[in-house]
C-alpha cells in the first residue's frame, strides 16, 4: 500500500508511459515495416522493367543485350546484394542466375514473392515482359537481399525509440513538476504543522488552493477543539487543586482542635491518624496536579526561557531547609561558582529539585526508621552539561528496583509515607527539559540522582 | 495584641481563633471583605490574617489598598492556591508572610509570633532566644543573665539573627541588612563576624551553617 500521494501520481504516470513506449514502437515497426517494403519494392519493379529495353528478338529468338549492363541498375540503391534471371518462354536462360527459384506454386503471372539464394533471404519480383517480335512474353526475376530494407528499418525504430524515450522523459520530468506544484500547498500546511510545537494550537494560516481549504478548515476546527480541551483540563487541574484544598485543610483543622480538646488516650491516636491522612491526601493531591502538568507532551520547549540554574537550585533548597532540619536531616548545597544557563521552567525545576530532595528525606530511611544524615544537592559542570544532583547517605535502592522508580505510583517499600508519584514527576521534567535522568548507587550506599541539563552556549545565547 | 482575622470559611476561621487565642492574643473575626477596611481603619490591630479567596473584596486587593496608603499592618496571606503556581507573589504585594492549605494550627501560631516578632521589636525593646536576651534601646546582650560585650557589627548581625530565626538567611542577606550608606560589607565579612559571635557565645548563639545556602538560627523558644 502506497501511502503517499505524490508516489501515486508518479506510479500512475509512469506506468502507461513504459506501456505506451514498447506500444508506440511496435505499431511504428508494423507501418514502416509495410511503408518501406512498398518503395523498395517499386524501386525494385521499376529495375526490372529497365530489362525491356535491353530485350529483342533476332533471328526468331529473344535475345538480351548486356552491354554497359549495371547491377546496380536494377537495385533500390541501398547495399543489398541483386540476383537476377531472364529466362524466355521456353525457359531458356537468356541472363542471369539459373539457380534463382521462380515463385514456384505461390504465384501465378507477376508478383512479389520472397525465396532464398545462395543462403540470403530475397524479396523478388516476377515480370513478364512482352519482348516485340517475340510470340510470348519474357520472364524477368529480379531478386535483392533485405539488409537495404531491415537497415533502414532498424535506423528508422532507432530514431523513433531516442525521440519516444526522449518524450517519455520529458514528460515524465513536467509531471513530476506538475506534481511538485500541485503538492506544494500540501507540503506547506505539513510543513508548518511540523515547525510549530505541540503547545501551538493557533490555525493554520497557510494560503491554500480551494481544494486543500476544506482540509486546512477541518485541522484548525480541530486545533480549536484541542486547545479547549487542553484549557478545560487545566481549569479542571486548578479546580481540582483549589477545591480539594479547602475541605481538606478544614478537616485537619477539625482534627487538630479535636486532638487538643480530647482526654481519650484511644481518641487522640484517632484523631492523630486522621491528620495524617489529610496531610498524605493533600500532598497526593498536589503531587498529581504537577504529575499532570510536567507531562512532557504538554510542556512546550521552544517556549522555555533561559534561565540560570543556581538561584533556582538555591530557592528550592531554601523552601526545603526548615522541613528537613525539623526532621534531624542536614542539607546543603554546593555549586560551582558561575552560571549554569539552561532553557527551563524554573518553577519545574523546582518541583523537580523539591521532589529529589523530599525523596531522600523522606525514604533514605528505609522502610521501618526516620533518615538521621546529609542530603547533599551539587550543582556541578560535566562535560558541556549542567549535572543537578541530590545524594543521601540513607539505605538506598534495591538494583532490581532502580529502573522502576520512575514510574508512577511505583513503591519501593510499599509504605505509605509518600504519594508514589515523586520521581515521576522528577522523570517528566528532565525528559521535558530534555535533561538526563540517572540513577545510582552513591559512595555511601545511598540513593545519588543525577539530572543533567544540557548548558546553553554563549553562541546560543548570542542568537 | 489584637489580631484581624479574615476568613470566609466558618471552621477554619474558628479553628485559627481558638488556637491564636490559646496563644494569648486577643481576635476579631470578619468574614466579608467589604467591611474590612473599615475596621482596619480603626488601627487597633497588630497583624492581620488575610485569606485571598474573599467574598466581597479580594484579599490581594485588600492588601494593596493598605500598602498604597502606607499602613504598615503586618499581614499573613492565607491561600488555596499553590504558592509556586500562583506567579503573582503576594509577599512581593507587601505581606510578611503566607500560609498554604492546608496548614496545620501549630504551623499558624508559629508564623504569627515569627511575624509580630518581626514588626515589635522596635517598640517591644527585646530580643530573645532562648537564654540570650537583646534590649535594643540600650543594645545590651545579656546571656542568661550576664551581659556580654559584642562588637557594633556583630551585635548588628545577631539582631538580624535574632529578628529572623528559623528563616534561611543567605550571606548576601545578612550583609545588606547592616550595611550602611557609608560602607558595604561583603559576604567574606559575615563569616568572620558570625565566627566571633560563636565564639563568644558558644552553644547559646545557635547560628547553623547551611552550607552552600547561608545561616539559621533555631527558634529555641
Amino acid at each position: 500500500m502506497i501511502q503517499s500521494v505524490r508516489s501515486h501520481l508518479i506510479l500512475w504516470f509512469i506506468i502507461p508511459l513504459t506501456l505506451m513506449i514498447p506500444l508506440s514502437l511496435y505499431v511504428s515497426q508494423y507501418v514502416l515495416t509495410q511503408r518501406i517494403d512498398d518503395s523498395f519494392d517499386s524501386m525494385l519493379r521499376m529495375g526490372a522493367e529497365r530489362f525491356e529495353e535491353r530485350l529483342f528478338v533476332a533471328e526468331g529468338e529473344v535475345r538480351i543485350n548486356m552491354l554497359y549492363f549495371s547491377v546496380n541498375s536494377l537495385g533500390t540503391g541501398g547495399q543489398g546484394k541483386l540476383f537476377y534471371r531472364v529466362r524466355d518462354a521456353q525457359g531458356r536462360l537468356l541472363t542471369g542466375f539459373e539457380g534463382l527459384q521462380g515463385p514456384g506454386d505461390l504465384l501465378e503471372g507477376e508478383g512479389f514473392y520472397n525465396t532464398v539464394f545462395a543462403g540470403t533471404d530475397l524479396r523478388a519480383l516476377r515480370l513478364f515482359i512482352p519482348v516485340r517480335g517475340a510470340t510470348a512474353p519474357v520472364e524477368v526475376i529480379v531478386a535483392e537481399s533485405r539488409e537495404g530494407r531491415e537497415h533502414l528499418l532498424q535506423e528508422f525504430l532507432s530514431n523513433l525509440l531516442v525521440i519516444n524515450v526522449g518524450l517519455g522523459i520529458s514528460a515524465l520530468l513536467i509531471a513530476l513538476f506538475a506534481i511538485h506544484q500541485g503538492l506544494s500547498p500540501l507540503k506547506r500546511i505539513e510543513s508548518a504543522l511540523r515547525k510549530r510545537s505541540a503547545h501551538d494550537l493557533s490555525p493554520v494560516e497557510e494560503k491554500v488552493p480551494a481544494e486543500v481549504s476544506a482540509l486546512v478548515d477541518s485541522i484548525n476546527h480541530l486545533m480549536v477543539k484541542i486547545r479547549q480541551n487542553m484549557q478545560h483540563i487545566q481549569q479542571f487541574n486548578a479546580d481540582v487543586s483549589h477545591q480539594l484544598r479547602t475541605p481538606i485543610s478544614e478537616i485537619r483543622v477539625l482534627a487538630e482542635m479535636s486532638e487538643k480538646q480530647c482526654d481519650d488516650p484511644q481518641l487522640k491516636q484517632q484523631l492523630r491518624a486522621i491528620r495524617k491522612t489529610t496531610d498524605y491526601a493533600s500532598h497526593t493531591t498536589q503531587q498529581l496536579l504537577k504529575y499532570a502538568k510536567t507531562k512532557s507532551d504538554l510542556v512546550d520547549h521552544a517556549s522555555l526561557a533561559v534561565q540560570d540554574l543556581q538561584p533556582v537550585c538555591h530557592e528550592a533548597c531554601a523552601r526545603l531547609l526548615n522541613r528537613v532540619l525539623q526532621r534531624g536531616q542536614e542539607l546543603e548545597l554546593i555549586a560551582d561558582e558561575r552560571p549554569f544557563p539552561v532553557r527551563c521552567d524554573p518553577i519545574m525545576v523546582q518541583w523537580l529539585l523539591t521532589n529529589l530532595i523530599d525523596n531522600a528525606s523522606v525514604h533514605a530511611g528505609g522502610a521501618d526508621a526516620d533518615y538521621q544524615g546529609l542530603i547533599r544537592v551539587r550543582l556541578t559542570e560535566q562535560s558541556g552539561l549542567a549535572c543537578l544532583s541530590v545524594e543521601d547517605a540513607g539505605v538506598g535502592i534495591p538494583d532490581e528496583a532502580m529502573q522502576h522508580v520512575t514510574e508512577r505510583f511505583y513503591r519501593v517499600n510499599r509504605d505509605e509515607k509518600g504519594s508514589g508519584l515523586g520521581l515521576a514527576i522528577v522523570s517528566q521534567v528532565a525528559q521535558s527539559h530534555g535533561a538526563q535522568l540517572q540513577l545510582r548507587r552513591s559512595s555511601t550506599g545511598g540513593l545519588l540522582v543525577s539530572v543533567l541539563f544540557p548548558l546553553v552556549t554563549d553562541q546560543q545565547l548570542a542568537q | 495584641m489584637k489580631i484581624l482575622i479574615l476568613e470566609d470559611n466558618a471552621i477554619l476561621a474558628q479553628g485559627l481563633r481558638s488556637v491564636i487565642e490559646e496563644a494569648g492574643y486577643s481576635v476579631d473575626l470578619l468574614m466579608d471583605g467589604s467591611q474590612a477596611i473599615a475596621w482596619l481603619q480603626t488601627g487597633q490591630y497588630d497583624l492581620l490574617m488575610l485569606d485571598l479567596g474573599l467574598p466581597g473584596m479580594d484579599g490581594i486587593e485588600i492588601l494593596r489598598y493598605l500598602r498604597r496608603r502606607n499602613n504598615p499592618i503586618p499581614v499573613i496571606i492565607i491561600t488555596a492556591r499553590d504558592r509556586l503556581d500562583q506567579r503573582i507573589s503576594g509577599l512581593e504585594e507587601g505581606a510578611d508572610d503566607y500560609l498554604c492549605k492546608p496548614f496545620s494550627l501549630e504551623e499558624v501560631v508559629a508564623r504569627v509570633r515569627a511575624v509580630i516578632r518581626r514588626s515589635r521589636s522596635f517598640s517591644d525593646n527585646r530580643l530573645k532566644n532562648g537564654d540570650l536576651e537583646l534590649c535594643l534601646a540600650s543594645r545590651t546582650l545579656t546571656l542568661k543573665g550576664e551581659e556580654v560585650v559584642l562588637h557594633r557589627r556583630e551585635l548588628a548581625v545577631l539582631e538580624y539573627f535574632l529578628l529572623n530565626r528559623g528563616r534561611l538567611l543567605s550571606k548576601d542577606q545578612v550583609a545588606d541588612s547592616i550595611a550602611s550608606f557609608e560602607q558595604d560589607i561583603s559576604a567574606g565579612a559575615i563569616e568572620t563576624y558570625v565566627s566571633r559571635i560563636r565564639k563568644k557565645l558558644g552553644n547559646a548563639a545557635a547560628i547553623r551553617t547551611v552550607r552552600g545556602l547561608g545561616y539559621l538560627m533555631d527558634n529555641l523558644d
